[in-house]
């Protein structure tokens, strides 16, 4: 959709989601509340200045 | 997770406390723990897994050794406990469980005390690790204690470190390794995560306010009914993929009980049918492969396909041109360039170049010259376009009939032999029929595959319906975007989906490539251990759920060829989690395995005993066997040398010498 993505926000999402997942291997939180977490994350990650 | 030390009190037959302390030397990575039947080495296994993760396998669930249990009185209370202490990620944690069982009752029947204990036994959990200085220990908090050892070893997967030799031939022929295998390699984390932020994308796009776009509406409110659709489908299809699965495992039942078969001919004839069919699989692929081939030459646009066939209008307006009499064909002129770009630069008042075109002048007039041989007046100019670009167009599809034709001759010959080899089939299925007591499974052989073909044809049509499903999504989410992108209400979600949609794409082609590495450095291993474990020649393929098949044979399987297979199995993914094989800058998902295990080796043979051992040990990074004594003497043939710590478990014995069932020692 949009080509100009700050590579290092980019970059944030995918490491916060990485570190979210792998706790949640043991934490085993319902996937509606990761959907909701990981989306407020990226939600955060974009807008910061 | 290396296993340092396991510690008993009163559980089971090991009576008072008793402690292992096992091999961590990477060198000599084996503990063996040397016992006859009976004398506890199953209770070792069960020690860890009831410590570990709360699970207790015995028939009677008290753990309390029964000879303590015996002497009990009412209200007395007595400890059971099991520590085990182990390394994780260079830190030192020890777990304890303890149960307080209470007396409630006594009972005096016949001379002997019936002792009742409370059936909810209190219990307390506990795990610390000691701190860099060695003295120091930290508790973890009760609350966190279970999550903290399911990241340790997760619970799902212990199954794979701590079984029995009952459990192991099991292993590999489960119905699905998918989640073991993602799990233990860590791609459960990448696989998560893209399920999550597929979501997360949906879930911006719905937030999109397409209200004042009827396109847009209309794409918002068929995204919804694809998606249903789909999930629908994806239902059916996986239940016609179980179907499949169940009448393909019924056919190789009764194919193998045709192999057992006394008679000669039902012999002769099942193996001659067993050639054909492997014939017929290979032509039906070639088949597949020959139709797709075609397919692709008709619709790929590098094979011109849709200039063969506007070959014969072409050709007619080209030669109804020629008849055009009068005409100057061999005009030059600007290629591609009308009267119409000359008046504009004229009315511009300046050339391309910069000249200005006033009237009267050089330049001026040299344009109008050019303007004069220049379509539409001109028709020669236009019909001398319209000729190079048509022959350029025509050029290299002289051949494209020929090849077509080749194509499907090839797909006609393998039709008329696929003809050939199912009427052979069917000869030798009626040699079969010729035994009264064979025919019957020969029907019932014939049923299964029957219902076989019905449940693939289904499972085929269903992914194509997947398939349009997800075009139709995929078009609908296009459009959404594109609304998305050029309205300003929508610009803060657009740029949500946009960074979300981008990370989807990595997660989704990161997890792809690792587990295609993860899928061809099993069957590389897995081939190469087996080939070591087992004396025979046989070739392994992994299939889409990661279980292991012979690609040669599918003759019943004794269990001692199961649990070399397992071995195999258990032994290619732990090295593949100890060599670290996804590890990259970004990420590191490897991780140490021990292998525990409670007579390994119970369904196999000498021979195989002796292969297993030489690759268990270069594996795994720890291994703690529980073995028979007659096994062991295989054994240590090839895993003396990598043994680390070795113990014997015996029975007590009374003043007369006899074993006492309930008194087991570790010497």
């Amino acid at each position: 959709m949009e080509q100009n993505l700050d590579e290092k926000k980019l970059d944030t999402i995918k490491l916060r989601i990485l570190e979210m997942e792998t706790d949640n291997i043991v934490r085993k939180e319902s996937n509606p509340a990761m959907e909701e977490k990981i989306k407020n994350m990226i939600m955060k990650e974009v807008e910061k200045k | 997770m290396i296993i340092n030390k396991l510690e008993m009190y009163n559980f089971r037959q090991y009576i008072g406390y008793q402690k292992i302390e096992f091999s961590t030397d990477p060198d000599k990575n084996v503990t063996v723990l040397i016992g006859v039947n009976t004398s506890g080495k199953t209770t070792i296994v069960r020690a860890f897994e009831w410590c570990l993760y709360g699970k207790n396998g015995f028939e009677d669930p008290i753990l309390l050794n029964s000879d303590i249990r015996d002497n009990m009185q009412v209200g007395d209370i007595q400890d059971v406990w099991v520590a085990v202490t182990f390394t994780h990620d260079e830190k030192v944690y020890t777990i304890k469980k303890i149960f307080k069982y209470l007396c409630n009752e006594r009972i005096s029947d016949g001379g002997k005390w019936n002792v009742t204990l409370n059936k909810k036994p209190e219990e307390i959990l506990s795990l610390e690790y000691l701190q860099s200085d060695g003295q120091t220990k930290t508790p973890i908090d009760q609350s966190n204690i279970s999550e903290s050892m399911d990241r340790v070893l997760p619970k799902d997967l212990a199954d794979y470190f701590f079984f029995g030799g009952e459990r192991i031939s099991g292993i590999a022929n489960r119905t699905d390794l998918s989640k073991a295998v993602r799990g233990l390699m860590r791609l459960d984390v990448l696989e998560n995560a893209s399920t999550h932020l597929s979501k997360v994308v949906k879930s911006f796009e719905n937030s999109i306010d397409t209200s004042g776009d009827a396109n847009a509406q209309k794409a918002k409110d068929s995204l919804g009914t694809y998606m249903k659709k789909r999930e629908q489908v994806v239902d059916e299809k996986n239940n016609a993929e179980k179907q499949m699965e169940y009448w393909k495992s019924k056919e190789a039942e009764f194919n193998a009980q045709l192999a057992k078969s006394n008679i000669d001919q039902v012999k002769q004839a099942k193996k001659e049918r067993d050639r054909i069919e492997s014939t017929l699989c290979s032509e039906k692929s070639k088949l597949e492969r020959a139709k797709k081939d075609m397919v692709n030459y008709f619709s790929d646009p590098k094979f011109r396909a849709f200039a063969y066939f506007g070959m014969p209008a072409i050709n007619e307006v080209l030669r109804s041109l020629d008849l055009l009499k009068g005409t100057k064909q061999n005009v030059e002129c600007v290629p591609d360039m009308e009267q119409g770009a000359i008046d504009f630069l004229v009315k511009r008042g300046h050339c391309i170049c910069g000249t200005k075109l006033d009237k009267g002048t050089i330049p001026y007039e040299k344009v109008m010259e050019e303007r004069r041989i220049l379509p539409p007046e001109v028709l020669s100019s236009a019909v001398q376009t319209y000729k190079s670009k048509a022959e350029g167009y025509l050029a290299g599809t002289e051949d494209y009939k020929s090849n077509m034709e080749e194509k499907y001759k090839d797909i006609r010959h393998i039709v008329r032999r696929i003809g050939g080899l199912t009427d052979d089939l069917e000869k030798q299925s009626e040699l079969i029929l010729d035994d009264t007591d064979a025919k019957k499974i020969e029907a019932d052989r014939k049923d299964a595959h029957t219902k076989y073909i019905e449940a693939k044809q289904d499972y085929d049509s269903l992914v194509a319906s997947i398939g349009g499903c997800d075009t139709n999504i995929k078009n609908c989410e296009m459009a959404i975007d594109k609304y998305a992108k050029s309205s300003t209400k929508n610009t803060r979600v657009a740029r949500f989906i946009s960074y979300s949609q981008k990370v989807y794409d990595w997660l989704l082609e990161t997890y792809k490539g690792k587990e295609e590495i993860v899928r061809e450095q099993l069957q590389i291993r897995v081939n190469d251990n087996f080939k070591k474990m087992y004396h025979g020649e046989r070739s392994i393929v992994i299939d889409d759920k990661y279980r292991v098949k012979y690609s040669d044979i599918t003759t019943e399987e004794s269990d001692g060829l199961k649990a070399v297979k397992s071995f195999a199995f258990i032994a290619s993914l732990v090295s593949m989690a100890k060599d670290k094989i996804l590890d990259d800058a970004d990420m590191k998902l490897g991780q140490v395995y021990p292998l525990v295990m409670d007579a390994p080796f119970s369904n196999v043979d000498e021979i195989h005993i002796d292969n297993i051992c030489k690759i268990l040990p270069q594996t795994a990074n720890q291994v703690i066997m529980a073995i028979m004594q007659k096994d062991w003497e295989y054994a240590s043939n090839n895993l003396n040398q990598h043994v680390g710590k070795s113990y014997k478990i015996e029975k007590d014995k009374d003043a007369d010498g006899k074993e006492i069932d309930t008194s087991t020692h570790f010497r």
